[in-house]
């Protein structure tokens, strides 16, 4: 038996190195500080600190196809009922589908005046990398009356 | 000239990494529906993607998502959309589910009615609406699978929504 356990080492070895080559998270970033804003649109932080948000996520790609995106966050917006707040995701500019334009409610007011709806909304969404670099950002929007968005605990991954 | 262990070695390496491939994570399919959708029916089938027909440009919803799997085995499926329920003035109990169903059969835990991805918020008509998410698992055969979403109402809800839908199948 001993003899052979070096050829079974040597396959669990190229194993593992083929299992490590297949998964794995291209881009992460996370953001915990409490974000709000009160401005028609605003980027949403994706690292960083309070005091010096990044607002922008590159990411490596080892060759051009399609990749997962997965953006969730802490959400509440102040304003009246039927006030909400969307979000576009945005790879190297270009807004994905289906968080084009503002009709994509991410999160809503849900009493009149104040926060206090907090939820915690998810997408994830194909989207297409180029090889080498790319850049993802999150545009935030408010609307039908609302007077302040609010997005914490952030969380955006690329994946294969 | 190989030795019989070097080959017994290339072939258990080649079994390993024929293995690991198909574990590595992968998109195999993916839609996006860029429409508000709403019912008032117990239960609808929900538009996944739409169909471009031209010249005209009209657009034909459709409700299913038919693919590949390159391999039997465990694969996810991940649906969001931006969800509502229309109720009466006070509900905040009625609630609309969804049924994630593969070549007709529910996936866990999402068969039946008892799973809600949103609930009224006491206001009539539709508002609040929040973005839901569920990923869930499902074993595979290889082949050709197809997906679909039944959304249903419950508990005295007036009318349901599920808009900007993204559903994406992968490994």
């Amino acid at each position: 038996m001993k003899r052979c356990n070096r050829p079974m080492a040597l396959a669990a070895a190229l194993l593992a190195a083929a299992a490590g080559a297949e998964a794995k998270v291209l881009a992460a970033g996370t953001y915990t500080p409490e974000f709000s804003f009160v401005t028609a649109t605003a980027f949403v932080p994706l690292g960083g600190t309070a005091a010096a948000p990044k607002t922008q996520l590159k990411v490596n790609a080892g060759k051009a196809g399609t990749y997962l995106l997965t953006f969730s966050g802490e959400c509440d917006v102040a304003g009246p009922i039927g006030s909400w707040l969307d979000i576009d995701l945005q790879v190297n500019g270009v807004v994905v589908a289906p968080t084009v334009g503002s009709a994509d409610a991410f999160c809503s007011g849900q009493w009149p005046g104040g926060l206090g709806g907090w939820s915690h909304p998810s997408i994830t969404t194909a989207v297409t990398l180029n090889a080498g670099s790319n850049t993802v950002r999150v545009l935030a929007r408010l609307n039908g009356g609302a007077t302040l968005g609010f997005i914490d605990d952030i969380s955006l991954v690329v994946a294969p | 000239m190989m030795s019989r262990h070097l080959a017994a070695a290339a072939t258990l390496a080649a079994l390993a990494t024929l293995a690991a491939a198909p574990a590595g994570a992968k998109v195999i399919a993916h839609a996006t529906y860029h429409q508000n959708f709403t019912f008032s029916t117990s239960t609808a089938a929900v538009p996944l993607w739409q169909f471009v027909l031209l010249p005209g440009g009209e657009r034909i919803d459709r409700y299913d998502v038919t693919f590949t799997a390159p391999a039997p085995g465990a694969y996810l499926v991940t649906y969001s959309a931006e969800c509502s329920v229309d109720a009466g003035a006070g509900d905040r109990t009625a609630y609309l589910d969804i049924d994630l169903q593969m070549d007709g059969v529910p996936i866990a835990p999402t068969a039946g009615a008892a799973d809600a991805l949103c609930t009224a918020n006491g206001d009539p008509g539709h508002d609040g609406w929040v973005r839901r998410s569920i990923t869930v698992g499902a074993f595979l055969s290889g082949g050709v699978h197809t997906l679909r979403v039944l959304g249903r109402l419950n508990n005295a809800a007036l009318g349901g929504w599920l808009g900007d839908s993204a559903i994406v199948i992968h490994q």
